[in-house]
């Protein structure tokens, strides 16, 4: 016999220290002196919710990692390189960020180039050429798969096709960018901008010493923020033919909201048991009774400022009509029949398993604070997401599918 | 340093047992000495097919995922040429019901027909997924056709084609059952909050009753000594025009192997490397360039890959190619430059370390390469190579009469 299961407890967010810079830059900390490793971040407003031309966040990013006035894109990699570390500067949608991961006797080194990085960058416009070329090539590749095609239109018809959540960037975005405004970019939203600093592995007392020496100095300047506005999302579903089509890359999606939501906890919880995990109502019909389908899914994706539930499957030809009729079962199944005491069990248990292990250890951690701190939210709506998984019951889950789970609310994308 | 106990239970089987009372969770990684390698010639991708019957559940247990989920467990398993891993993650309180639904399944596993279809189905969508709906779906069988002509290597994990998957029976995964998933040809390593001699007494009480042995002899053929450069095309489907170029070389253990890692990050393994500066950034000859080893037991592949920039030739690219390797190697490989690719290295073991997974499930490949120990040993293997070994050792293996090259034009 199995022996007895143990249920899960609530737990809270692991202790972490925050203190400011000399400029009032906040720094969130997590430190575990036993790993001589460092893990820092440093996450500027500057997504494509702030750009002025599309993709030019994540142009600017790629050309900032591209060169310093004092060393060339060749040099600069080959200092970092030359230290075994990583830094990458990345754009998302709300976010452009620099990470770095180093050997902890490595810091004083890599802090001084990421600062370089920042404040000196050279903006190359040989740089921007071969991004340029690279990108278009990257993307005339990307566009011959089903799920790329896919997750391009669902994402424009859940926000909008001009919308910074929605529209996809194309080969004349790339082709039109000009360094002016990769430099008006990083001038407007990141240079001497105000930024969130997440900082863990072994943090020590001259670790924040370095860190405000390489970023505490400068006078913090003002910035604009744009006004977000939510479209109201189409609802036509879209077939997209493509020779791909073996297969058909399924994609159905309603838009929701960020994590500040009140409703963000049960939906969250909702969406697992749906599609979140391996035993899902879906993987276990699609899946595992039908064999339809490697695999199929659904998740809460989280915007700063939005977020859409989207269910995404690659099934096999010709199954598509069944495969949406089954999934609108499960959702009628959802608003209607009360959960079973065990799977509801099951899926707390599960959840809050995986909560534990996202928590497991200040380096992942540190992530899961980053997302939380970021969208306004704090770290509590941590600690109340495991309270609300804890105490979920079969009456706030039926009451939950029939505020967010109507089929006609949901639009969907059949490309193959 | 990791820290770690090794015990071989009567049976045969070897468990490995790694402290850790930081964390509240445990880690599970269990591995069973069987890869596609293992496949009948005529049924390819049983050995991976198996692994997903694997979850189909025991008399005792309906199917293996509920009881795990209920105890707040996130698993999963992977089969690769060489072996097959199962693993998880789960509050180191529910431990004994991860050990337990192991134990069941080695000696108890229900293979029912019914689920044996259905995953045959799932298998074949996983298939398409991968290997034909995607462009360069098909590459791995393509590479490994080339390379290999007689070793198991030469067809992919997930099998040669889906007509192989589809006849694999009910008998042949009985069989294959019998003479893979034994006592004997597993790796048990449990990592985490755990109290070892408990661990120890709960794996013995379980474990060892499982009698069962494998008769199993591998007895697998050696691939013959490549004697000349060998070339496949294929017409790209779409606009992208790509090569893959391999070269044979030793197993994963062989000290010449070590020395090849190195090389190959600094030939085009990162964005300082020499192929990288050369092709991406000073000619804009490719959109795309990598460069990595297969790691596999018996002897490997080294694989350099990348994707052409428009209107770009891959045959002059390759003659181009052959000329920068050479140039490389005799002029590009210094102290240096050796030293950036040990401090790579390094830099990537000090980041796996600080996840608990990673540790076990590493340890558990250790053990199966043949030396757990290698977990806190290898990187010092990798401080002893000379500049003139890296020189001697990528002459060596790097050659054209020792390449494969497949081209997507």
């Amino acid at each position: 016999m199995i022996p007895k299961i143990r249920n899960l407890k609530p737990f809270s967010f692991p202790s972490f220290t925050t203190f400011k810079l000399d400029n009032e830059i906040e720094v969130y900390e997590m430190s575990q002196a036993n790993f001589e490793v460092i893990k820092l971040e440093l996450v500027f407003e500057a997504g494509r919710v702030f750009e002025a031309h599309k993709t030019v966040a994540r142009a600017t990013s790629a050309i900032l990692r591209e060169g310093t006035l004092k060393l060339s894109s060749e040099e600069l990699n080959e200092q970092i390189d030359f230290y075994g570390a990583t830094i990458m500067v990345e754009a998302s949608m709300d976010y452009a960020s620099l990470k770095l991961y180093c050997l902890r006797k490595y810091l004083p080194k890599m802090l001084h180039l990421l600062s370089e990085i920042l404040f000196e960058p050279r903006f190359d416009q040989n740089e921007l050429n071969i991004f340029k070329k690279r990108a278009v090539e990257r993307l005339s590749y990307e566009l011959n798969k089903n799920d790329v095609i896919a997750y391009r239109k669902i994402t424009e018809l859940v926000f909008g096709a001009e919308h910074p959540y929605g529209y996809n960037s194309q080969l004349s975005d790339y082709q039109e960018l000009e360094m002016a405004f990769l430099k008006k970019h990083y001038a407007d939203h990141i240079r001497f901008k105000k930024c969130h600093i997440f900082i863990s592995g072994k943090v020590d007392l001259e670790c924040r010493k370095l860190l405000n020496d390489s970023f505490g100095k400068f006078k913090l300047e003002e910035k604009q923020t744009p006004e977000y506005h939510s479209n109201v999302g189409s609802v036509e579903n879209c077939i997209i033919k493509t020779d791909n089509n073996e297969q058909q890359s399924l994609r159905l999606s309603k838009k929701m909201f960020n994590r500040t939501h009140k409703d963000f906890p049960k939906s969250y919880f909702l969406t697992t048991v749906l599609g979140g995990y391996f035993g899902s109502r879906l993987m276990k019909n699609i899946r595992e009774e039908k064999g339809l389908t490697y695999n199929i899914y659904a998740t809460l994706e989280q915007f700063k400022n939005d977020g859409y539930l989207m269910i995404s499957a690659e099934i096999a030809k010709d199954t598509a009509d069944l495969v949406i009729e089954e999934i609108f079962k499960e959702f009628e199944y959802l608003k209607t029949r009360p959960i079973v005491d065990d799977e509801l069990v099951m899926v707390k248990n599960y959840l809050l398993g995986s909560l534990l292990s996202m928590i497991d250890g200040p380096i992942s951690a540190i992530d899961v604070l980053r997302n939380f701190e970021l969208s306004s939210a704090g770290v509590h709506h941590f600690n109340d997401l495991v309270d609300q998984i804890y105490t979920m019951d079969s009456g706030t889950l039926i009451a939950t599918a029939n505020s967010y789970l109507a089929s006609e609310e949901f639009v969907s994308v059949l490309v193959g | 340093m990791i820290e770690f106990d090794r015990h071989v239970l009567k049976n045969g089987m070897r468990v490995l047992l790694h402290e850790d009372k930081a964390t509240p969770l445990a880690a599970l990684s269990l591995i069973y000495d069987v890869g596609s390698k293992d496949d009948d010639p005529e049924k390819t991708g049983t050995a991976h097919l198996f692994e997903h019957l694997m979850f189909s559940g025991t008399k005792e247990t309906p199917d293996f995922d509920t009881p795990m989920q209920m105890a707040g467990a996130e698993n999963n398993a992977f089969t690769n040429p060489d072996m097959t891993n199962y693993y998880c993650l789960i509050p180191a309180s529910n431990l004994s019901t991860a050990l337990h639904l192991e134990a069941d399944r080695m000696q108890d596993l229900n293979l029912s027909k019914k689920n044996l279809n259905i995953q045959k189905k799932v298998v074949i969508e996983e298939y398409k997924e991968n290997c034909v709906n995607v462009p360069f779906g098909d590459v791995w069988h393509l590479i490994n056709g080339l390379a290999y002509q007689t070793h198991p290597y030469r067809w992919p994990t997930i099998g040669l084609n889906e007509a192989h998957i589809s006849k694999i029976s009910h008998a042949d995964a009985l069989a294959f059952y019998d003479k893979h998933y034994t006592p004997d040809r597993a790796i048990l390593v449990l990592g985490g909050n755990i109290d070892k001699a408990a661990c120890l007494k709960e794996i013995k009480n379980l474990f060892e009753p499982i009698t069962k042995k494998s008769t199993y002899q591998r007895n697998l053929t050696v691939e013959a000594k490549q004697s000349e450069m060998r070339v496949h095309a294929e017409q790209s489907k779409i606009d992208t025009k790509a090569f893959y170029l391999s070269f044979h070389i030793p197993d994963r253990t062989a000290k010449e192997f070590y020395v090849l890692d190195i090389f190959s990050d600094l030939l085009a393994g990162s964005r300082s490397s020499d192929l990288y500066q050369k092709f991406i950034k000073e000619e804009n000859i490719l959109s795309m360039i990598d460069c990595y080893l297969t790691g596999s037991k018996d002897p490997g592949l080294f694989v350099i890959e990348g994707k052409m920039m428009q209107d770009q030739n891959i045959d002059s690219f390759i003659d181009k190619l052959f000329l920068a390797i050479d140039n490389f190697i005799q002029n590009g490989i210094t102290e240096k430059q050796l030293e950036k690719a040990i401090n790579g290295i390094e830099n990537t073991y000090a980041f796996s370390e600080t996840n608990l997974l990673n540790r076990s499930m590493n340890l558990a490949y250790y053990e199966w390469l043949g030396d757990a120990d290698l977990i806190n040993t290898e990187l010092a293997y990798y401080g002893k190579i000379s500049v003139d070994e890296i020189k001697m050792t990528a002459a060596k293996y790097l050659s054209k009469q020792n390449a494969s090259l497949l081209k997507y034009e």
